[in-house]
């Protein structure tokens, strides 16, 4: 553990803030790399930057990036790989004994816009969604792609109960297996999805949606705000946070009553992470 | 006088003109080491640059955790002052630089010069600070330094074989000298000196090959920032005047940023002073250059850039093939073409450029959310967006080139938010308009321009900027055909202004098969199709047949990695001994 598995983390376009209690927000460090992705599982921290993948801790960063990979959107830990979404494509990186990461791309051989990956997502065993600005596109893990339906510029997914969600330029889709997709009731550009329990929250061009099922969506304030990330504590369903680009950060305590930005964050947010300590 | 006793000159008239400045930089530091010393003189020098070091390198940030970050223009300002000069500093500007290496945050930048000053630094440290066992980045100093030994011979080889990324930036091209003539000078690998070496000498022909007294000609990378119509731009205009000489001494040409090429021990051969100044017989050079960098909205890579120039004794003419993929790709400070010759700054310029303005223009190589990308970048650079641009490619603009004539065609679409094109002509060039044809008296030779397209004229004075005429071309059909000649040639204007006929241009085919022909003053014929062949006496000119350098004095054919280079007898090979076979490393950086 190394004292993040806690703490609220906000990937701004300079550096990640926590909530240091009554210190209020502060950056960790003065890491002010461009924050597109945070992936924290039991208490080790990835963050996608745009400069290559870093290992955050509180003291150091620990660089997990060679020099082929950089403008990283999305990064997740899959077995004793670190998977990584880029600006070029998908890429594999192994740690290996002398520290250094070198890492291994996958999606050389697609079209230049499906190579360029904004969010990735796990599918269970070794395959994962991957959010192009091509489409969605289904990995089976080992550098071969399947296209889907939806063809639009692809900014979140998110598992939702048994189901996936996809956040894309031209509304939210849905889909039971991730290779079948539905579009919902929301046209309007949408760049994040959180969901927890019951409840799921997209962050859009006209601010925060809220639904109860994936395909219903209704609006949660912030209207006039491009809110490209959302969060929802895991433990209280009603504490939500949304991040503006721009806008900076928001906080609800009420389920999406009444909404206050946090001034001491003054940069876009592009993701939030609830503490882990707290996710169901 | 020998080439190095011209050199010195100018090395000590650039050095006196910066030592005394009272605001120098990390890399400006160096010339107060590199101004002649007495006792005190020295030690003030050693006080000045720990000063310099100590207020400047590592500005500390807030935060309970903060430690500094940084960027590699200091990062390698800061390396190459010490190994060059380590022996006449202070001890605690020793030891601030070695502390900010091994403990600050160092950004890596974005760009080809942004990662070959990072990486360069990155080496650098590590082979000097080898008591310190784990990096600033967590890392043991050993994986610090194998990453930037394989991203800089990486991308060495990478460029002998397909051609420079960042290339030919006037801007910019000195923040990839330099660090070749830091590791050349400094690097322990006698391997990667060497390379490093021959990669500095091969950056400086790039130069001197369309060098044109004290101008720059032709395409360029990356020549933003409102500054395509001088006759010296960037940080390129100190080197070459170091090297090259040139008509003009002044503020261009001390460059504060460069001068830690003035007390380097690496020096260019002559003979690239040779070729940069022999200007008295017209000459061809065609260089490819790697393909942009563009990573969405498109679904081909883009092609390699092709570049074609022509210097004549009054003139040059450069043009490029860009390469590009189409919509909307259109890197933001490339310069695709103009015509030079010795004058003041703003008068020895013809340029034209449709300002394209989508804002996916950006996205396209920066990884931003393109639906925010269009607010966040103007808000900076709101120059780049500014209607009377002069430089930053368009998808919609094409070309062709044959010796001193050239064809440049625009199909804009109507809807563009810039449904014109916008043409610069200097102020003190005689004009004339005759039978169609815009012609130019500007004093050592004549320019003819066909406009095709309805024109309004129109005048630009953005600050010192640009100042000169405005011809905007509007309509969704427009181009400009362009062709210089010697003085010597015709008995006076009206004699050049006679060798145009009704006939010279063929628009017949332009509105129906995009098609323009014309007939060059040596009688040649030019047909150039838009989105089709590119034709000299009805021979299509091929340009994936290209060598890397193809010109008088410079041959390389692709992927070989080895250039020659030659002029009057002499001659000197560089050999990056490349593997064609060994993949390349890949291209990560923008430019």
């Amino acid at each position: 553990m190394n004292g993040l598995h806690d703490a609220w983390l906000i990937g701004t376009h300079a550096g990640i803030y926590t909530d240091a209690g009554q210190d209020g927000w502060q950056r960790l460090g003065g890491y002010q790399f461009a924050i597109n992705g945070i992936d924290r599982k039991h208490g080790r921290v990835l963050a996608a930057t745009g400069s290559g993948v870093w290992e955050v801790r509180k003291d150091r960063w620990i660089q997990r990036h060679d020099e082929t990979l950089t403008e990283v959107m999305d990064v997740m830990v899959a077995g004793d790989s670190i998977i990584a979404a880029s600006a070029y494509g998908i890429a594999y990186g192994r740690t290996e004994p002398s520290q250094a990461t070198r890492w291994q791309w996958l999606s050389d051989s697609l079209p230049v816009n499906q190579r360029f990956t904004n969010t990735i997502l796990s599918l269970g065993g070794t395959g994962q969604l991957v959010g192009t600005e091509g489409g969605l596109l289904v990995h089976d893990g080992s550098g071969q792609f399947q296209p889907t339906e939806i063809t639009d510029g692809i900014r979140d997914l998110v598992r939702f109960g048994t189901r996936y969600l996809a956040a894309t330029d031209s509304g939210i889709w849905t889909s039971e297996e991730g290779l079948l997709w539905q579009k919902g009731s929301v046209d309007d550009g949408s760049f994040a999805l959180a969901a927890t329990g019951d409840l799921a929250l997209a962050g859009t061009e006209d601010g925060v949606l809220t639904s109860k099922d994936g395909d219903h969506w209704q609006a949660a304030r912030l209207a006039g705000m491009r809110v490209c990330a959302v969060e929802i504590s895991g433990a209280d369903p009603d504490h939500w946070c949304a991040g503006g680009v721009p806008g900076g950060l928001w906080i609800s305590k009420d389920g999406g009553r009444c909404w206050q930005d946090v001034p001491q964050i003054p940069n876009e947010v592009e993701v939030i992470r609830a503490p882990e300590a707290n996710r169901s | 006088m020998s080439y190095q006793d011209d050199m010195s000159q100018r090395r000590d008239a650039i050095v006196a003109e910066l030592a005394p400045r009272e605001t120098l930089n990390l890399f400006g530091a160096s010339a107060l080491f590199a101004a002649p010393n007495s006792g005190d003189d020295a030690e003030n020098a050693a006080a000045r640059v720990e000063d310099i070091v100590l207020t400047r390198f590592g500005a500390q940030s807030g935060g309970a955790f903060a430690v500094a970050s940084m960027g590699c223009f200091d990062a390698f300002a800061a390396m190459f002052l010490l190994c060059r000069w380590q022996a006449e500093m202070t001890e605690p500007t020793r030891q601030h630089i070695k502390h900010i290496m091994t403990h600050n945050i160092h950004g890596r930048g974005n760009t080809e010069n942004h990662w070959l000053m990072h990486y360069t630094a990155q080496l650098l440290a590590a082979e000097i600070y080898t008591d310190v066992d784990i990096w600033w980045n967590g890392l043991p100093r050993e994986i610090v330094h194998a990453e930037a030994t394989r991203w800089i011979l990486g991308t060495i080889d990478r460029t002998v074989r397909i051609g420079h990324h960042e290339y030919d930036s006037t801007d910019y091209h000195g923040w990839h000298i330099l660090p070749m003539i830091a590791l050349a000078d400094h690097a322990q690998d006698p391997l990667l000196r060497q390379r490093a070496s021959d990669m500095a000498t091969l950056f400086i022909a790039d130069m001197a090959l369309e060098f044109f007294k004290g101008a720059w000609a032709g395409g360029h990378a990356r020549e933003g920032y409102r500054e395509n119509t001088w006759t010296s731009v960037g940080s390129s205009a100190t080197l070459i005047y170091l090297y090259f000489g040139g008509p003009t001494f002044g503020s261009h040409q001390t460059y504060q940023d460069m001068a830690p090429a003035l007390s380097a021990t690496y020096q260019p051969p002559e003979m690239l002073n040779a070729i940069a100044n022999d200007r008295n017989q017209p000459r061809l050079v065609k260089k490819t250059k790697a393909p942009r960098n563009i990573f969405r909205h498109v679904d081909e890579d883009a092609r390699p850039v092709r570049k074609t120039t022509y210097t004549s004794r009054s003139f040059a003419l450069g043009t490029t093939q860009t390469g590009l993929p189409g919509p909307p790709a259109g890197p933001i400070d490339l310069v695709s073409w103009d015509l030079s010759w010795d004058g003041a700054k703003h008068e020895a310029k013809i340029v034209s450029c449709h300002p394209y303005v989508d804002p996916r223009r950006f996205s396209a190589f920066l990884s931003e959310l393109p639906q925010d990308i269009g607010r966040s970048v103007p808000a900076a650079k709101p120059y780049l967006q500014f209607a009377d641009r002069l430089f930053g490619a368009s998808p919609y603009e094409q070309m062709m080139q044959h010796e001193a004539a050239a064809i440049v065609l625009y199909r804009i679409p109507a809807d563009d938010e810039h449904p014109y094109v916008n043409l610069y002509l200097p102020r003190s060039t005689t004009w004339r308009q005759h039978d169609g044809f815009l012609l130019g008296d500007a004093g050592a030779f004549y320019v003819m321009l066909h406009l095709i397209g309805n024109s309004t004229w129109d005048s630009v004075k953005d600050a010192d900027y640009v100042d000169g005429w405005f011809v905007r071309l509007r309509g969704d059909s427009v181009g400009i055909v362009i062709e210089a000649s010697e003085k010597d040639a015709y008995a006076d204007l009206d004699a050049f202004a006679a060798a145009f006929t009704a006939d010279t241009v063929d628009l017949s085919n332009w509105e129906s098969q995009t098609k323009v022909g014309y007939r060059s003053l040596a009688g040649d014929q030019l047909e150039m199709s838009y989105n089709g062949d590119h034709r000299v006496n009805e021979t299509v000119i091929d340009y994936d047949a290209w060598a890397l350098y193809d010109a008088p004095e410079a041959s390389a054919q692709l992927q070989s990695g080895v250039v020659e280079l030659r002029h009057r007898g002499e001659s000197l090979t560089l050999d990056f001994s490349v593997d064609p076979n060994r993949p390349m490393l890949p291209m990560r950086v923008i430019g």
